[in-house]
């Protein structure tokens, strides 16, 4: 029953993960990767990691694709339809080139799947304690542990890195009181 | 857990080694409060040089007293790591002292980018100290997010906002990557920690683990702007604020360096040949690039491109010589001390230029420079001349020492490939130099040279620190 | 192991069974009759004119972003939430206590920082 589940969400993560890539509405693109967000979840959940799968749904299915929405509307984009396609980009006409590109990324592709399946066989069971017990919840006060002593670098650095996002999005993004004279920056 | 537990983990030790991390954290937050109420702004040139000078300080007294490894083995501040400290503050300082008088007083958000460059040193300070895949990776982050912000700082020039975006994109793909690699790797080993990866990867590692690995590298490759992930680096360097530059250019490809040459004992030894070929197609890509530039700024993109390969070399010395040597280590520290002035200063002086108009870093415009403007034309002779790796400047030693390195890990024909790519290099770096003292200057594109003292004082400290290295590299020696 | 999650499975079942039985029992019970004025417009109303997709101010954009940092910080929050009493119980309660007054200390920062720059404002 697990080994089923897990393989249902796991076509669903790859397909919408796809169908992000593919989509050519980005409202669609959005959907998909909501779509994908989910079965991730349900992957997360299956492993054990009860509260990784509610922060997935809460923080990338929640916030994450609220802005992403925003960014939809706030580019206004529309559907891109074949025929509003610019003629003149390359990238959508120059053949050879993009069939060099596929045929490097299968090859490397295919050289690191074939790595990871070999791989697969032995596999080490974590040295951390961050495992996740076999019945019941998953190992929180192992986490909060780990995370207040061996990873209290990461964890605080995490909150300055917070900070810093902060301060540049008001650089990004709040408006400008006043602009100077393009082209010129005289002191 | 017993309260033993947490004395094990933050003790004086501890507090040493996160003491620079700490000062500039704390910097950072009186920057931030000095935000908050308009008549504090006056006091930000203090607060930052202060926190960069604290931080300093506490790095020279990491040198004298280094520690190995700290909170459970996640951090390191050893002696290298202290002295990758000291070139990160002294690229970030240069940086902010060439951005005070390239922007305008009025420009709007100049505490804010004083802020995010407070925060690239952290991150970097982490990369080179990170002894954990996950202080590495916040590391990564901490550094890269300001970078992203600030290349777009100029938000009402397009390249500037195209530039940021191209570093974003391509940026968050590579640590993507990473962080792809990282679960391969801990997935085969059950670990995080590169203590115990390294004496997995001696018995061997899996070949998922491999895999990991392969991926991890490739995003290293492109913060050090390797073959094939250096295409963004001209557009990038070119659109970005000029300070910037200064940053990206030399901290970030020091951080990127200092974690390499870490974990080279993670990868295969037969990697080493492959990551030497890949030097040299580094430097020949960005040798041949930079032969076709007209513009100085895109021109210097190209160089850094080549630097990054020559640096590469040192990584695969250090993986064919086998067990982790200080040798190839110092070799870096030496070599990014003398990048960080000598790119510092080139790029420096282009910031000097732009800030009077985008136009004036064309090389066209440069023509006669050595009879308007004889101190700066020769600061920017001395810079391009050590870019280039002529005797009596910092670049000779550093050049000299990275060969040496790779000829006594017997990649002797890898070597000689650089040497030749070096000669190669001066081919361009002359053209600049014959560009302003053999032609003459055509009045249209005179720059109009305003006095900017910060950027003066600079370029004067940059020049002197070439020289020195140049001259008595004894002095730079003696401390690595 | 999956037992746990039962109810939910349920509610997610009665959920989505609510949405469709609904709307096919509405079509089936309703009538079907097709007169000209059930297509005219309201009569206080106008025609939909133009398209619906209207281009959004980016200080929604600054919101949401805000929005995600200290959604991201309640995360790390509710880790020390669920750990503060066994952290009491070992002894370490206060140091642990002062490592998220840090961590939190430094959003504030930044909170007061976007407070007083206007990021909270509309802007126009």
């Amino acid at each position: 029953m697990v080994d089923l589940l897990f393989y249902v969400a796991a076509l669903v993560a790859v397909l919408t993960a796809v169908g992000v890539v593919l989509a050519r509405n980005p409202v669609v693109s959005v959907v998909s990767l909501l779509s994908c967000f989910g079965s991730l979840a349900v992957i997360y959940l299956l492993a054990g990691f009860q509260f990784l799968a509610a922060i997935q749904i809460l923080v990338y299915g929640g916030a994450i694709m609220v802005l992403f929405l925003f960014v939809v509307m706030l580019l206004n984009l529309g559907g891109l339809n074949p025929e509003d396609e610019d003629r003149d980009d390359p990238l959508f006409h120059d053949r050879r080139r993009s069939a060099g590109g596929l045929a490097v990324a299968v090859a490397l592709g295919s050289a690191s799947l074939i790595g990871i399946l070999r791989g697969a066989r032995h596999l080490a069971e974590p040295t951390n304690g961050l495992v996740p017990p076999e019945e019941g919840f998953d190992a929180l006060p192992a986490l909060a542990e780990a995370m207040f002593t061996r990873y209290s670098l990461p964890f605080e650095a995490a909150s300055v890195l917070l900070l810093a996002t902060t301060v540049g999005v008001m650089v990004l993004a709040k408006r400008q009181r006043s602009i100077p004279p393009a082209g010129e920056e005289r002191s | 857990m017993n309260p033993d537990l947490i004395a094990q983990y933050f003790n004086a030790e501890c507090a040493a080694a996160l003491a620079p991390l700490v000062t500039l954290a704390g910097g950072l937050l009186l920057l931030i409060v000095a935000e908050w109420f308009e008549p504090m702004n006056r006091l930000r040139p203090l607060l930052f040089v202060g926190s960069i000078l604290g931080a300093a300080w506490a790095e020279v007294a990491l040198l004298n007293a280094p520690v190995a490894a700290v909170l459970g083995g996640t951090y390191s501040a050893d002696k290298a790591s202290a002295l990758w400290g000291l070139v990160f503050l002294a690229s970030t300082l240069i940086a902010w002292v060439h951005a005070r008088s390239y922007y305008r007083k009025s420009r709007p958000f100049l505490g804010e980018h004083d802020m995010l460059l407070l925060t690239a040193p952290i991150g970097m300070m982490m990369m080179a100290g990170a002894l954990d895949l996950t202080v590495f990776f916040i590391g990564l982050e901490l550094l890269s997010i300001p970078l992203y912000c600030l290349a777009s700082f100029r938000r009402d020039r397009s390249e500037s906002v195209e530039a940021g975006l191209k570093y974003f994109v391509l940026g968050a793909f590579s640590v993507g990557l990473f962080l792809y690699g990282a679960s391969l790797i801990y997935a085969a080993t059950g670990t995080l920690s590169l203590t115990a990866l390294t004496a997995a990867a001696a018995t061997g590692f899996s070949p998922m683990a491999q895999v990991g690995m392969a991926f991890v590298l490739g995003s290293l490759l492109f913060k050090l702007s390797v073959w094939p992930f250096h295409l963004w680096v001209p557009d990038v360097y070119q659109g970005a604020p000029t300070p910037v530059t200064i940053l990206m250019a030399t901290g970030t490809k020091a951080a990127a360096l200092a974690f390499t040459l870490r974990i080279t004992g993670l990868l295969p030894e037969s990697s080493a040949g492959l990551i030497a070929l890949l030097a040299v197609l580094t430097m020949a890509a960005g040798n041949l690039g930079a032969l076709v530039q007209s513009n100085l700024k895109r021109l210097l993109a190209y160089s850094g491109v080549a630097h990054a390969g020559t640096l590469l070399l040192l990584v695969a010395a250090q993986r064919a010589s086998g067990e982790l040597s200080y040798e190839a280590t110092s070799a870096a520290l030496f070599y990014m001390a003398a990048y960080v002035a000598t790119a510092g200063g080139a790029f420096g002086l282009l910031a000097w230029l732009e800030a009077d108009g985008e136009h004036f870093t064309q090389i066209e415009s440069l023509k006669g420079l050595g009879r308007r403007r004889p101190a700066m034309a020769a600061a920017m002779t001395l810079f391009l001349l050590s870019l280039g790796g002529i005797p009596a400047t910092g670049g000779f030693l550093a050049k000299w020492m990275v060969f040496s390195v790779t000829l006594d890990a017997h990649l002797t024909g890898y070597a000689i490939a650089g040497v030749l790519m070096s000669v190669i290099a001066l081919a361009y770096y002359l053209r600049v130099i014959a560009a302003m003292y053999m032609e003459p200057a055509s009045d249209q594109v005179a720059p109009p040279m305003a006095k900017r003292t910060d950027a003066m004082l600079a370029t004067a400290f940059c020049a002197a620190a070439v020289l020195v290295m140049g001259v008595l590299p004894s002095v730079f020696l003696g401390l690595i | 192991m999956l037992e746990p999650y039962l109810p939910i499975l349920l509610l997610v079942g009665i959920t989505a069974a609510f949405g469709v039985v609904n709307v096919i029992v509405s079509d089936l019970l309703g009538g079907h009759r097709a007169v000209v004025s059930k297509g005219d417009s309201y009569e206080c109303g106008m025609a939909p004119e133009g398209s619906a997709r209207l281009r959004l101010s980016i200080h929604f954009y600054l919101v949401a972003v805000l929005f995600i940092l200290f959604d991201v910080e309640s995360v790390f929050l509710v880790l020390w939430a669920v750990a503060a009493k066994s952290f009491t119980a070992a002894g370490v309660g206060a140091l642990v206590f002062a490592e998220i007054l840090v961590f939190v200390g430094l959003l504030l920062a930044a909170l007061v920082y976007v407070w007083r720059k206007g990021g909270l404002q509309w802007d126009r």
